[in-house]
């Protein structure tokens, strides 16, 4: 778009002119990251946040990070579906004996909406050269949050705690780190409502390569390097619809994926390619049209080199509800 | 004619009585206050001599207390005292079993032994006891946000996983129908359920809440603040996802952990309880780490236990008995005794879970008297939790 201004033919408009057009078109089409339905991004990365958190990579993914208690950062989403939502972000932290806290709140013109926190359990579990691990962690306090439709901001900070029943903050022991917010709705589904978890690729059957943990990527996740190779999860649709799959990978060189989904009386696939690059990035399939109930999804590696999945999500296009 | 119409009421009644019950899954599970523990029973007019079927609430739960050395025998003989598994499970069912796991063991200690989680002969026997009543998957699960390594006494125990070894004998036997999972990794949606808290609702991972058949399998335990026992209503706690709520669920503690409790069991409404008492643990309770004592029930009483019942309140309520022989104050009705001043116990009997009143509990095996102890409780004055008192969490 700006290199359409920039390039536009007309002598009245001086480049001066062009440029302040070009500014007010990022400002006003690319401030706000859209989330929505249907088949609306529901990730944000928060490398596109502003603020005192720094950018770097860490374990291989594009994060924001910071050492420094109560330092804020804050990050503009568009909510174009008003509705009942979960917020989680994917966090990382190498902590051995302080308790890291997460805090967030979401404020639109009309002040602070909602805020919300998540203490993480410090790693005492792992030995001390793993470099952390990576959370996928509710910041929602209470059940949900019901968000109106239009413009808002999420504002987030760090702290410790010196143990998880301790109140009274302590010592940031080293950084913590978030790649991406999720606001994965609160669907309702006949007389309940249900919303989106995590699909473990290392709670599949096949010939990938399944590491509870995976100390270069500080995560559980399934590798395939051999082109053929299949991994088949269990999964289950909470209703029949259409869904999108939501997946966080790493391939180091351009990749394609299949993804099957195999019901009691259907078989659906798509393909989906992915674009190489040397840190982790995310994929999104479908949509495909599922049966309630259990479901395969199965993923064959149909390119060359390797293919490494974290993690993935099912998510349906209906819209959320806003009634209870 | 008279006689006539006497036959048709009786065929009427009886198959009022052996009427089918709806699907589960169509029917969705009953509200925690529809008559559970209700039964119908036909009383006769003598006037008319027409026989009528009159739905009354039972009086009492079943529970039954084994004592033995044989820990596999002992809680197929539990289950059959209540009436068999067939009563509970059905063909084609698919049943989510909850040991107490998720604490043992942190040291690299033996956690069975520690009395920190249910003994797997006891967990191994009621998910083989499903497996033949026709069940077509059981699920043995907790939500672990730790490593797989030390799940299920892995690291806990010795080499590795102790109830695997099991699981795995039992698959051989029956076919690949038995799985040992974290529920972390094998959700893929939250099902929401009213909770009486600030939350309003609590999220239950899928595999358990859609599940035909919930069975709670807790380690015989008292407990630090904020409950003085551990037992089969507080060991759903750890179905419940800590990526939402915490580790260790302190969201959860914040809203008022004897209600969530009671709303916990409210969404699951498990059909069976069965507490594994070989080993123990008394004082603070949970683990050897928060400061808990190992208690080998067998030196105690001469021989293990297991309790059991469908009733969840009626079978903690008898458990906290069995613990409790010594504990003061006691309410003044004796019929109440120690499980009314545990508040989620308590909560739970009169939100309609089920019957705390010893009036109400019918005990099948051992006399209570008999294998009554007076276990240790905890230092931090969480016994007696009086009626009334704010829902105090930890924090």
């Amino acid at each position: 778009m700006i290199m359409f201004i920039l390039n536009f033919p007309g002598r009245k408009m001086k480049a001066g002119f062009k440029i302040k057009v070009s500014f007010l078109a990022v400002f006003f089409c690319g401030l706000f990251i859209p989330l929505g339905y249907p088949g609306q991004v529901f990730s944000v990365n928060a490398v596109d946040s502003l603020g005192e958190w720094r950018r770097e990579v860490v374990t291989g993914r594009e994060a924001v990070s910071t050492n420094k208690a109560l330092a804020k950062s804050e990050i503009q989403v568009y909510i174009e579906e008003p509705g009942k939502y979960q917020l989680f972000a994917y966090i990382h932290h190498n902590w051995r004996k302080a308790v890291p806290c997460v805090y967030a709140e979401v404020v639109n013109d009309k002040g602070v909406l909602y805020q919300g926190y998540h203490r993480i359990e410090n790693i005492w579990y792992l030995d001390g050269e793993s470099p952390g691990r990576w959370f996928m962690v509710s910041l929602t306090q209470g059940s949900f949050w019901e968000l109106p439709k239009g413009k808002m901001t999420i504002r987030f900070w760090a702290g410790a705690k010196a143990a998880v029943w301790d109140d009274s903050s302590g010592q940031m022991e080293s950084s913590i780190s978030v790649d991406k917010f999720f606001f994965v709705p609160v669907c309702p589904s006949g007389k309940d409502s249900n919303s989106a978890w995590l699909i473990y690729p290392e709670a599949g059957d096949g010939n990938w390569n399944i590491s509870d943990y995976q100390s270069e990527y500080a995560t559980n996740l399934a590798k395939s390097v051999k082109r053929g190779q299949t991994l088949s999860i269990p999964a289950k649709v909470p209703s029949s619809g259409r869904y999108r799959l939501w997946a966080a990978v790493f391939s180091p060189e351009d990749n394609k994926l299949g993804i099957t989904f195999r019901g009691k009386s259907y078989k659906r696939k798509v393909g989906v390619d992915i674009k190489g690059r040397d840190i982790w990035s995310e994929i999104i399939a479908g949509p495909v049209y599922l049966d309630k109930g259990e479901c395969r999804i199965i993923l064959e590696h149909l390119g060359q080199g390797e293919i490494l999945v974290d993690y993935l999500i099912i998510f349906s296009e209906v819209s959320p509800d806003r009634r209870y | 004619m008279r006689k006539f119409a006497k036959i048709i009421n009786i065929l009427i009644a009886v198959l009022f009585i052996f009427r089918p019950s709806k699907d589960k899954a169509e029917a969705g599970k009953p509200s925690a206050d529809e008559t559970k523990y209700s039964s119908v029973m036909v009383s006769l007019d003598k006037k008319t001599g027409l026989i009528e079927p009159v739905k009354i609430k039972v009086v009492t739960s079943k529970v039954s207390v084994i004592k033995g050395i044989d820990l596999y025998a002992m809680t197929r003989q539990a289950i059959d005292a209540l009436g068999g598994m067939k009563t509970i499970v059905k063909k084609g069912d698919r049943v989510f079993i909850k040991p107490n796991y998720i604490t043992g063991g942190l040291d690299g200690h033996d956690p069975v032994s520690a009395g920190e989680i249910a003994h797997p002969e006891v967990v191994a026997s009621v998910a083989e006891e499903c497996v033949k009543a026709g069940a077509k998957e059981v699920v043995i699960g907790e939500w672990v946000e730790r490593p797989i390594k030390i799940n299920f006494g892995g690291k806990e125990g010795k080499d590795g996983a102790q109830v695997q070894r099991l699981v795995d004998l039992l698959n051989k036997k029956y076919g690949h129908k038995i799985f040992l999972i974290n529920l972390m990794e094998h959700t893929t949606y939250f099902r929401y359920f009213p909770s009486r808290t600030k939350l309003n609702f609590l999220a239950i991972p899928d595999l358990v809440a859609d599940a035909d058949v919930v069975i709670s399998i807790p380690a015989l335990k008292t407990h630090h603040k904020p409950s003085p026992v551990s037992l089969g209503l507080k060991n759903f706690m750890g179905v419940m996802p800590s990526s939402l709520y915490g580790e260790p669920r302190y969201k959860l503690h914040h809203a008022g952990l004897h209600q969530v409790i009671v709303d916990i069991n409210k969404a699951i409404q498990p059909d069976l309880v069965v507490v594994s008492a070989a080993f123990g643990m008394e004082g603070p309770g949970a683990s050897l780490f928060l400061g808990g004592k190992a208690v080998d029930v067998s030196k105690r009483i001469g021989g293990a236990l297991v309790i059991a019942g469908r009733d969840p309140v009626a079978t903690d309520a008898t458990a906290t008995r069995i613990i409790t022989k010594d504990w003061d104050p006691v309410p003044a009705n004796p019929d109440l005794g120690t499980p009314w001043y545990v508040n989620h116990i308590r909560m739970a009997a009169e939100q309609g879970l089920g019957n705390l009143d010893s009036s109400k509990i019918s005990i099948i095996g051992e006399q209570l008297d008999n294998v009554k102890m007076n276990w240790e409780r905890s230092d931090d004055n969480v016994y007696p939790e009086l009626p009334g008192e704010k829902d105090e969490s930890r924090i």
